[in-house]
């Protein structure tokens, strides 16, 4: 009930503003994981070998109800601090419904190329992917933001990815009414 | 609650729309529509608020009016083209996920019985939500400048039924009355974040005033009017009505609801919270009769070409409701209605409602305007009409109730007894700053 009366103060605004304009949700992701500290993912890949980390977090929307989702669209970026080793690590992100629906290969939002550790910070700027569109008209969603390592050398690669930040643009075509 | 949630939004939408649709366009006469709503003569509101226009003989030659006025409802043919199957149209069902409230209200408060020749335009912009673990802002973009700063609502007092009988400018008569008033508040913090994209505090009531009332019942009435002094070309009229109001039912709500944020805006277990506070009061039909006694004042001054006339209704019409029930109703967690106390004496007020009309008659040139208050601000309309043979040319201007400038003109053609006439208007809604214009037709019996 209370998630459902949480929008209503997003419906009141879009009441006033209906029309044939769009819905434009700019929701800050990284405000909601860094709290709990989960903007930061550990990763550890022993030499020769894959691993991957990840960190799970719900977010509360305001919920759009039956709208349809036009785009999402994601900005923000990422950083990595390596304690040992060298790789690569590629940032990916899962969106669902719930928890553990996260951990299904149809939840993947956002899969970034492998960026080389020790490197730079990477910038993230992608449309997310349409078929996890659905998921954002809901009143909470749960995103895992993955750290897949890859380690070729032969000494383990470890440190942690941290999201300095993350911000989503979801553009809702109103049907509200 | 999807449609609870919706008309929140819908009253402020809706409640711009609705005050010049009680106030001023509830019209169905081309001809007057044509003259930007004024009413001339015997037409219109001059009759309904000035008792003393019963005795000023009809000077249907002098103002080139009919005798009968029979509307082409057009717009109706239009309305039901665009929803051929209206009973099961899902924009009207409630149950359909495509209802639009919308569309709804806007018909019933708009009733469509002219033809919408320029439809105005919903705005279009985008409205955009920044939103954080810790925030909200909303900006509307050019929709905020319709979030109403002031009060708004509906109301409405009306007179379905006058039957009776006269002898010598007196008339004995049951006048059936009804009376209904809706008002919304939008408080400040609710209006900050609406229309100024104030971000959304924690711990922050955001509520609204709200307020309606629903009265009727029927009065007996004596009522004279006649002429004081003069001849029926130059003539000082006079007319008076004494009501004594017999109230059948009515039921009154007055409350302040809205939700409060919790500790964060998005997290936690209770982010929002619903609250909301009322005190309603009624007299439900057969408790025992409302009652109270009030009165119509007008008086008029023809003289040649020159008309005048003012009249003030409902002076101090205060319904005594001797049997009332008062019931208190609070919700933040969970709801609950609690009588308060019952048959109990409550008093209602019906709102003075007032004309002044003035009329200029030269040749085939009739000038007029009008001024209207039935309670919630003025309405004003000046307009004229040139007849040429069998020709009409019609033109006007009307201020709203909000204070909107809104213009009218049309036309006439007129074969011997029966006339046809089409007038346009500009009116505006609070979904749109821009005008629409329609159209109405109208047969006139002379």
């Amino acid at each position: 009930m209370n998630a459902k009366w949480a929008g209503m103060v997003v419906l009141t605004a879009l009441g006033v503003g209906c029309g044939q304009g769009r819905a434009i949700f700019n929701v800050d992701v990284q405000s909601f994981l860094k709290p709990s500290g989960r903007d930061t993912v550990p990763y550890l890949v022993p030499p020769l070998t894959s691993a991957v980390g990840s960190t799970v977090q719900r977010i509360n929307l305001p919920g759009v109800g039956s709208s349809i989702v036009d785009t999402v669209h994601a900005v923000g970026t990422a950083r990595f601090i390596n304690s040992g080793g060298s790789g690569t690590i590629q940032v990916q992100l899962y969106v669902a419904t719930d928890s553990a629906g996260t951990y299904n290969a149809s939840a993947l939002a956002i899969s970034l190329p492998p960026s080389s550790v020790p490197g730079p910070d990477v910038p993230i700027n992608a449309d997310l992917s349409s078929t996890v569109n659905s998921v954002f008209t809901a009143s909470q969603l749960w995103a895992r933001v993955v750290a897949g390592g890859t380690n070729p050398g032969a000494t383990t690669l470890s440190g942690k990815m941290v999201l300095t930040s993350l911000n989503l643009r979801i553009v809702v075509e109103d049907k509200l009414f | 609650m999807r449609i609870l949630v919706v008309g929140f939004g819908l009253v402020v939408l809706a409640g711009g729309a609705a005050a010049p649709a009680a106030g001023q366009w509830l019209v169905t006469d081309a001809r007057r529509i044509g003259m930007g709503g004024l009413s001339l003569g015997r037409s219109g509101s001059v009759v309904r608020y000035n008792p003393a226009y019963r005795a000023v003989p009809a000077q249907a030659a002098l103002h080139g009016q009919p005798k009968v006025t029979i509307p082409i409802p057009l717009g109706i043919i239009q309305f039901l083209h665009e929803h051929p199957h209206l009973s099961s149209d899902p924009a009207f069902d409630p149950k359909s996920r495509a209802f639009n409230p919308i569309l709804v209200a806007n018909s019933i408060l708009n009733l469509p019985l002219y033809l919408e020749v320029k439809k105005a335009p919903t705005p279009t912009n985008d409205v955009a939500f920044t939103i954080g673990r810790n925030f909200l802002m909303v900006n509307l973009g050019q929709a905020a400048t319709l979030v109403p700063e002031d009060q708004f609502g509906i109301s409405g007092s009306s007179r379905p039924l006058d039957p009776g009988f006269g002898f010598k400018g007196f008339r004995v008569g049951v006048m059936g009355w009804l009376h209904d008033d809706v008002e919304f508040q939008l408080g400040d913090t609710l209006l900050g974040f609406l229309r100024d994209s104030q971000p959304a505090d924690t711990n922050t009531r955001y509520s609204a005033l709200v307020h309606g009332m629903v009265e009727g019942g029927f009065a007996p009435t004596v009522s004279y009017a006649g002429r004081i002094a003069g001849d029926s070309t130059h003539g000082f009229y006079a007319g008076g009505a004494v009501h004594y109001y017999m109230g059948v039912g009515y039921g009154r709500t007055d409350g302040d609801a809205g939700f409060i944020t919790g500790t964060t805006i998005f997290a936690g277990p209770t982010p929002v919270k619903p609250d909301g506070r009322t005190l309603t009061q009624y007299s439900k039909p057969g408790n025992t009769l409302g009652h109270g006694i009030g009165g119509d004042v007008g008086v008029a001054w023809v003289s040649g070409p020159i008309e005048i006339g003012v009249g003030v209704n409902d002076i101090g019409a205060t319904i005594t409701w001797p049997d009332t029930r008062l019931d208190s109703a609070f919700y933040r967690d969970s709801s609950y209605s609690r009588l308060v106390v019952n048959h109990v004496e409550t008093k209602t007020k019906l709102p003075v409602s007032y004309i002044a009309n003035v009329a200029y008659t030269v040749g085939n040139t009739t000038l007029g305007a009008d001024v209207l208050n039935t309670g919630r601000g003025g309405v004003v309309h000046v307009g004229g009409e040139q007849r040429i043979g069998l020709f009409a040319v019609r033109g006007g201007v009307a201020r709203d109730q909000r204070k909107r400038i809104e213009f009218g003109w049309g036309g006439g053609l007129r074969f011997g007894g029966l006339g046809l006439d089409v007038g346009f208007w500009t009116h505006t809604n609070s979904l749109s700053n821009q005008r629409a214009i329609t159209m109405a037709t109208s047969l006139s019996i002379y």
